[in-house]
């Protein structure tokens, strides 16, 4: 074989190699972090306090007495800001009395296996029984293959609020180096309504009378994988919904 | 005037026969000069009579031309078609997706494809593999342009923990090239719905294909190299190649 023939080959074949690309599935977390360090042992924490709004994805909570007895402090709660979607803070949680419930992870793990201290929260505006929900940010390692729904709504449950449910898919994947990655889509869960996203999907969903303020729900992304490399997560989900 | 009649006969055949020449005495022509059709052993059959002139000067075509070749279209895996009752099956080897295919020529431009893809070389056959059924129409299937549009139907199965998840799928390919001497250039536009078709399910999703490719025929064979692009909604492309040999049947 001549040797621009065996060049003409070597670059074939290289190029060929090169072109067996893989690729990830692009994932941003809401990463939720509340300062100061919230007391340990429990699973969910419901706050009460004066809110503001410092930066469209910083929030303050004023006020909140911890324990009974204990001075009052400000609890700021704060997520990113590059999640698709664009997702911040509601206005009217702005100088209002506001109730936040935080989820802790319990060990999780974010998706490249960083840890993830809490899986979600929840924003109202109002205390006590008067409260009304103005933000759900919900965030981590749930498969699709059960029919849970997802516990972000199931503290301090309150009729106004949807259910959510993640169902694994397989239409759509990535090729991942260690094995494909494919998109979930989230169910939810209204009155008298059930309907599906796929990931970035957006939908309203009103709950409860007719001319109340509707839910804008947004499926930020949802996956699985067959296949995984170190300490990445098995599974993934991510969703917002707000008013 | 006896003698002159006989030289008027001997000129008049003479151009008929080199054999008539010789036999009346005239001189020989030197062997390497001498026409193939003077060889008694090699003179080949009078030429057919040329049919009369027709009046007004028309020409007419009787069928039995012997030297009428159709003209038979290059192969092609990407461009069809293949011909009525003939067969093309092709293997492709790529990356993502490797599979075989089976071109069954329903009439002179419309074929019948059948094919199997599996993700062999990413995930052997543990990721999405199908099965599709469909037809092709190539309705400009001579000359340097050819073009040709598919439409094919089937189902996608991907082995999950404990059961296998079956998709439908459909899918849509435009073709167009130039069949050149040397290779057949063209360039592809492929799109695809897929879904699970459950109730309250997300829908359909979809993906495109868009690239370029190469071909060539070797008798019954058709080797050739295509490069794209796979593409979905809201996500970057990714480059894609398939090297393909097709034999015909």
């Amino acid at each position: 074989m001549s040797a621009w023939r065996s060049s003409l080959l070597a670059s074939v074949l290289a190029a060929a190699l090169a072109a067996c690309g893989t690729r990830d599935v692009e994932t941003h977390p809401f990463a939720i972090q509340v300062t100061p360090e919230l007391p340990p042992g429990f699973d969910s924490y419901v706050l009460a306090g004066t809110g503001r709004i410092v930066a469209p994805t910083v929030f303050v909570l004023a006020g909140v007495v911890l324990a009974e007895g204990a001075a009052p402090i400000d609890v700021e709660v704060r997520f990113r800001d590059d999640v698709p979607g664009g997702v911040v803070l509601p206005a009217q949680l702005d100088g209002a009395p506001a109730t936040l419930v935080l989820l802790r992870s319990g060990g999780g793990i974010g998706p490249d296996g960083e840890p993830l201290p809490f899986l979600g929260l929840r924003l109202a505006t109002g205390t006590g029984a008067a409260i009304v929900d103005q933000l759900i940010l919900f965030e981590g390692a749930y498969k699709g293959g059960g029919t849970d729904i997802l516990p972000i709504t199931q503290i301090d449950p309150r009729p106004d609020l949807p259910l959510f449910r993640v169902r694994e898919d397989w239409s759509e994947f990535e090729p991942a180096e260690c094995g494909p990655v494919y998109y979930d889509f989230l169910e939810v869960i209204g009155d008298d309504e059930l309907f599906s996203l796929r990931r970035e999907g957006r939908r309203d969903l009103t709950i409860g009378a007719a001319d109340s303020t509707p839910w804008k729900i947004l499926h930020v992304l949802s996956w699985h994988r067959r296949g995984k490399c170190q300490a990445q997560a098995e599974a993934w989900t991510e969703f917002a919904a707000w008013r | 005037m006896r003698p002159l009649a006989i030289i008027l006969l001997v000129l008049a055949a003479a151009p008929l026969s080199g054999r008539a020449a010789s036999a009346v005495g005239a001189p020989e022509e030197p062997p390497q000069q001498r026409s193939p059709q003077a060889s008694p052993q090699q003179e080949p059959p009078p030429p057919p009579a040329e049919p009369p002139p027709a009046k007004g000067g028309e020409t007419y075509v009787t069928g039995d031309d012997r030297d009428f070749e159709p003209e038979v279209p290059a192969r092609s895996l990407a461009l069809g078609p293949v011909g009525r009752g003939d067969l093309l099956v092709s293997l492709d080897l790529g990356w993502l997706r490797s599979g075989l295919r089976a071109d069954l020529g329903l009439g002179s431009w419309i074929d019948l494809t059948l094919r199997a893809d599996t993700l062999l070389l990413y995930d052997r056959f543990r990721g999405q593999s199908g099965i599709y059924a469909g037809v092709r129409a190539s309705p400009t299937s001579q000359g340097l342009f050819r073009a040709s549009a598919e439409l094919s139907v089937g189902q996608v199965f991907v082995p999950g923990d404990a059961t296998m998840a079956n998709l439908t799928a459909f899918r849509g390919s435009a073709t167009a090239g130039l069949v050149l001497d040397l290779a057949t250039l063209y360039g592809r536009a492929d799109i695809r719905w897929v879904s699970n078709l459950k109730p309250a399910g997300p829908g359909w999703t979809r993906d495109a294909e868009l690239g370029a490719g190469v071909e060539r025929a070797f008798g019954r064979f058709v080797v050739g190299a295509e490069g794209f692009v796979w593409a979905r909604p809201g996500l970057s492309g990714l480059g894609q190649w398939r090297v393909r040999v097709g034999m015909a049947i």
